[in-house]
């Protein structure tokens, strides 16, 4: 059974259906860690979603119930250790890990002016460094390859038959398509499209493809016909009764974590899907067509300005 | 199926409004709108000037959407009792129900909250006042007889004083009582100035805005929210009513225009033609008014057990009187009289907690409630209670209530959704093209940007061009089209001819067998036959089949086959002969008008079908050019919507009306002369017949040169009002549409041209202040376009919402 505070694991269902769940969680985890108070914030009241992955990730729900002293495993070196573990196996994408390297470069730099670290912790930081560094080059190159154009490809495909089978089927209409988008988001699609040295033509081309698959499975998901407008509140942001299973809670959750860095502002669409509103945002229609939706949320989550730089 | 319900798409007119007003504040703000363009052509799609209007327009719509403006037209004679209807729709007495017409101008009743006594507002009294002065003077040269007679007249005595003493009309009065005493006032102006022969200032009254108001709180309305919308009632005048004729137009369109109409029939007349009239304007307007038509057939009350039962009252009405133009279930059989009485109890109790002693019409209320015995009841406020609502019951007033006020006003919010989904389609088009122009100048050299502004003053000019051969073209139309009325004319005129030169034969005919029977009644072998010189057109057709028979005329019987009077000596046959000659000149009338019909209406087409084709077609080329002219900005040009140049009624009812219209003219003009027309009948009217048929000692004269003469006039009549609607009407409304459509065009260009001409000043800004505007600008052109699309789609929607008969969630609550 799920609840508030059970952990969620790498290998739960909710992980294995929502692939992005970790690449964003090494990068929380990374950006948590606060080097000048020797703590890594694990923020249970904002996100306790996070604090349910983090738990579960570092395999510490069996000790909270033993009552060991959290604050002694969650110092500094203790983080960088799971810092180091997590990146190398979790992070897949160039997204996570130049955020991470960026975060560590962050954290080099404070290292040097505190005293209280020891060599050790620093020579580990520069290895990671050195590490990802290295990783990074590595993947530039993987994605300006030209067979990367088929792992872009392989991402939307997996992305879409996840939701045609309807693995995100406790959701909106709209909340799964910005399942979709995250999980393309923080994949190869995403990895991509945000490479500049990559042909615009086929970067468009792609976001082209996102935009009428999920604009078909937008309309086949609320039982609209293409050209018709349906109301966004009673048919593109109805979620389904809440299922038992413990998706049925969870993966709205994670949805909102996912969106957690979304503002009401520019990404209104996010917004309205992944959070629970009382009214919908000014910039979001109260009704639309299922292309309407399927071309925000894309442009939502791949900005054009990134197409046209 | 997810249903899109009214009352969303209205939320989210409201909400594109607001995003499109903040959009362009926000602009304002921002300093992308300049001064306006010192030349009217070079002026930008928005600027310091026109953004305010633009702002002030979308604010106007807004409110609209909020105050939805309900007006429920009441059709209907006195007689069938249109004001004791009202009066139970608003559940007081505003109208005097007495016996004479009251309506002389069409009048509002407002649903006002809040305001318990009935106040008449007629803030247009000037023209009144302003009459009074010239009656006076009028007065002063009348001819004394029919003063005399006036003098007799007590309300008219009233009026003649006041005018005597200049005692002018005020714009407001408090109170049924005043309310009344002023209308009654008003119609007996409207008489005088008919007797005096001087002018009622009509035109004056001719809009909506000038109409005399009465507020009053609607006693079923008071406790339905401000959101809900206001309910105006209008009151027209019954098709009798004095001053109908000079408002007719204006009528007609407020009809159409209203979010319902509901007419007033009487249940005890359904079978004469004594509401004919008010069925036949209903029929003029069912083209456009079908869905919101009501009608209430009062005085159900007074069904004897022979009468027509609910289920066969609504058959007949829907069905046969309305020739299915109203559904069955838009018919109610009801007592406005018991329902005006209930909803007054009701009304008085819910204020007073008991009804008031010395009024009549509570003695009436209890002798319909409660019989003899009513005296004994009226005091106890509960069996008042039970008595009113079992009234209000049986009275059937509340479900069409309910059912006509939900209608004006899911109409009223389609009315108020229709034009804001509009207005937000074209200013959303103007503001995304408007920001894509900025964002494209920016990008673009001075000398490339030069390069389209001047390319696209090439697009204008040709724009220009198309517009002037299409209005040749119209012009061509319009006079192929009188061409082809007036061998229609001459056609149908031939036929006359025929026609009644064939009965002049027949009536001579029976005229000489009459002749020839009486002869031999009377054995006379002395009967002497004398050639007579036969003159003119119907002596030659006479002779040609009488031949010699009768050459010499009998001094004693008095046949003379020249003479254009046929005279028969049997009533009977002479009404038979009149009735056949009448038949066949309605046919040929009918043939006329159809033949005019069609001659302008396939004129429409052609002009139509000439402009959809290669005008379109030129246009087209325009448009790519312009496109190409400007691909570097995405902005797409539209042409814009054709549907202005089309005819906003059908072509037939134009032509009756004109023709109607027309025939007055005709019988009136005749009426000064003292010649009487022949042709009334066959237009219905009851007054005047076939006067030529003059009933003398022991023959009847039927003069054919009259009735040829009266037919001329009247044929005459229909082709000349079908060349007054070419000209008057469908000419300038064609080419006000062509005008319109080109204009709009060309300002769309112009403006997109003028975005380009500000874009080059742009270019001399600073490098920072550049960039900025140019970060500013792309952003909002992201959000116009996103808003461009939901324009789209909520006009769309509006437009599906309408033509599909879908009830809205929200229903008005009516208290029944």
């Amino acid at each position: 059974m799920s609840n508030d505070l059970a952990p969620i694991t790498p290998n739960s269902t909710l992980c294995q259906t929502l692939s992005c769940l970790q690449e964003k969680f090494v990068v929380d985890f990374a950006n948590g860690i606060d080097v000048t108070r020797d703590h890594i914030r694990v923020q249970r009241q904002r996100t306790g979603f996070f604090a349910r992955m983090y738990d579960g990730f570092t395999g510490k729900g069996a000790r909270r119930q033993t009552e060991i002293n959290a604050s002694l495993v969650d110092g500094v070196e203790a983080s960088l250790k799971w810092l180091t573990e997590l990146t190398e196996s979790m992070a897949q994408s160039n997204l996570a890990i130049t955020q991470v390297n960026d975060r560590v470069s962050i954290l080099s730099g404070s290292m040097v002016e505190l005293s209280h670290y020891s060599i050790d912790t620093r020579e580990q930081l520069q290895e990671m460094a050195y590490r990802l560094d290295k990783r990074m080059h590595d993947m530039a190159q993987e994605i300006s390859r030209i067979d990367f154009i088929q792992k872009a490809k392989l991402n939307i495909d997996i992305t879409f038959s996840k939701w045609e089978a309807g693995h995100f089927s406790v959701l909106s209409p709209a909340g799964r398509c910005y399942a979709a988008m995250e999980e393309l988001h923080w994949g190869s699609l995403g990895d991509y499209c945000r490479c500049l040295d990559n042909p615009a033509h086929q970067r468009r081309e792609f976001l082209q493809l996102v935009i009428d698959r999920s604009t078909k499975q937008l309309a086949v998901d609320a039982a609209v016909e293409l050209q018709t407008p349906a109301e966004m509140a009673t048919v593109w942001l109805a979620a389904p009764s809440i299922s038992r299973s413990s998706n049925g809670i969870d993966m709205p959750q994670a949805l909102s974590w996912l969106a957690d860095q979304m503002t009401i502002d520019s990404t209104p669409f996010i917004y309205s899907a992944a959070h629970i509103t009382k009214n919908l945002p000014s910039k979001v229609p109260l009704i639309a067509q299922a292309r309407r939706i399927a071309e925000a949320m894309t442009h939502e989550v791949f900005p054009l300005e990134t197409l046209d730089a | 199926m997810h249903q899109l319900n009214i009352d969303t798409l209205r939320m989210e007119a409201k909400r594109q409004l607001a995003q499109l007003k903040s959009l362009l504040e926000k602009a304002q703000q921002k300093g992308l709108v300049d001064e306006p363009a010192a030349d009217d052509h070079n002026r930008a799609t928005f600027d310091t000037q026109s953004i305010a209007k633009v702002l002030e327009v979308l604010d106007g719509e807004s409110y609209k959407l909020d105050h939805l403006d309900m007006v429920l037209a009441v059709v209907g004679t006195m007689k069938a009792g249109k004001s004791t209807s009202i009066n139970a729709i608003v559940g007081a007495e505003v109208l005097p129900n007495r016996n004479r017409p009251m309506t002389t101008l069409p009048t509002l009743i407002r649903h006002t909250p809040g305001v318990l006594q009935p106040r008449l507002i007629f803030e247009k009294i000037q023209p009144l006042n302003e009459l009074l002065v010239a009656l006076s003077q009028a007065i002063k040269s009348a001819n004394p007889e029919a003063l005399t007679e006036l003098q007799n007249d007590k309300d008219m005595k009233e009026l003649l004083i006041q005018i005597r003493q200049q005692n002018f009309f005020e714009s407001q009065h408090e109170g049924a009582e005043n309310i009344f005493r002023f209308l009654k006032s008003l119609n007996d102006l409207v008489r005088l100035c008919f007797t005096l022969k001087a002018t009622f200032p009509f035109d004056a009254y001719a809009t909506v805005e000038a109409m005399p108001v009465i507020e009053v709180e609607f006693s079923h309305l008071k406790d339905t929210p401000v959101t809900q919308g206001r309910l105006t009632l209008l009151d027209t005048p019954g098709p009798n009513e004095a001053g109908q004729q000079h408002l007719r137009h204006m009528l007609k369109d407020q009809l159409k225009k209203a979010s319902a109409v509901l007419a007033v029939l009487d249940y005890t007349q359904l079978k004469s033609d004594a509401d004919e009239q008010v069925r036949e304007n209903l029929m003029e307007i069912s083209y456009t008014a079908k869905d919101r038509m009501y009608a209430l057939v009062n005085k159900f009350d007074q069904k004897d057990r022979n009468g027509d039962d609910e289920p066969a009252v609504k058959k007949y009405v829907a069905q046969t009187l309305m020739k299915n133009v109203m559904a069955e279930s838009s018919v109610f059989p009801v007592s406005s009289k018991q329902g005006y009485l209930a909803s007054r109890a009701r009304n008085e109790l819910e204020r007073n907690g008991k009804l008031p002693n010395n009024e009549c019409w509570v003695e009436d209320f209890g002798k319909e409630r409660f019989g003899g015995m009513w005296v004994d009841f009226i005091n106890d406020p509960q069996m008042v209670k039970a008595g009113a609502d079992k009234l209000w019951q049986e009275s059937g007033f509340s479900i069409p209530l309910e059912q006509v006020i939900f209608e004006a006003h899911r109409n009223a919010a389609m009315e108020a959704l229709r034009s804001a989904a509009s207005k937000l389609d074209n200013f959303a088009k103007d503001t995304g093209n408007f920001f894509k122009a900025n964002v494209g100048s920016l990008k673009k050299s001075v000398a490339e940007l030069q390069k389209n502004i001047d390319r696209l003053q090439q697009d204008i000019e040709n724009i220009a061009k198309i517009e002037a051969s299409t209005e040749d073209a119209l012009k061509g139309i319009l006079k192929g089209t009188q061409r082809k009325i007036e061998t229609a004319a001459a056609e149908v005129q031939k036929e006359v001819t025929e026609k009644i030169e064939s009965y002049f034969k027949e009536g001579k005919t029976a005229e000489s067998d009459n002749l020839q029977k009486k002869d031999q009644t009377k054995g006379s072998s002395n009967s002497k036959e004398k050639t007579t010189p036969i003159n003119g057109f119907f002596g030659v057709a006479f002779a040609s089949i009488l031949g010699n028979k009768r050459e010499e005329k009998d001094p004693t019987l008095d046949f003379d086959p020249s003479s254009p009077i046929i005279k028969l000596d049997d009533r009977a046959e002479a009404q038979d002969f009149i009735k056949r000659i009448e038949s066949s000149i309605k046919t040929l009338m009918d043939k006329a008008e159809s033949d005019c019909n069609s001659c302008i209406q396939s004129g429409i087409d052609n002009f139509s079908s000439e402009f959809e084709g290669h005008r379109i077609d030129a246009l087209e080329k325009i448009k790519e050019s312009i496109k190409r002219n400007l691909d570097d900005f995405d902005i797409m040009v539209n042409l814009p919507n054709t549907e202005n140049i089309k005819i906003d009624s059908p072509v037939s009812s134009l032509m009756k009306n004109a023709i109607m219209e027309k025939t007055r003219t005709v019988t009136k003009h005749r009426r000064q002369d003292g010649l009487w027309g022949t042709i009334c009948r066959v237009f219905d009217t009851d007054h005047w017949g076939w006067e030529s048929y003059q009933d003398s000692e022991n023959y009847f004269e039927i003069d054919i040169i009259q009735i040829d003469k009266s037919t001329r006039l009247a044929i005459d009549a229909v082709f000349e009002s079908a060349n007054d609607i070419l000209n008057k009407d469908i000419y300038p409304q064609l080419q006000n549409g062509v005008e319109d459509f080109f204009c709009a065009f060309r300002k769309r260009v112009e403006n997109i041209r003028g975005d380009l001409i500000a874009g080059v000043q742009k270019h001399s800004l600073d490098h920072a202040r550049k960039a900025d505007i140019l970060a500013v600008s792309s952003e909002m052109a992201i959000e116009a376009a996103a808003l461009e699309k939901d324009c789209i789609t909520l006009n769309d929607s509006a437009e599906t919402l309408r033509y599909k008969e879908s009830p809205s969630s929200t229903r008005i609550e009516v208290q029944v």
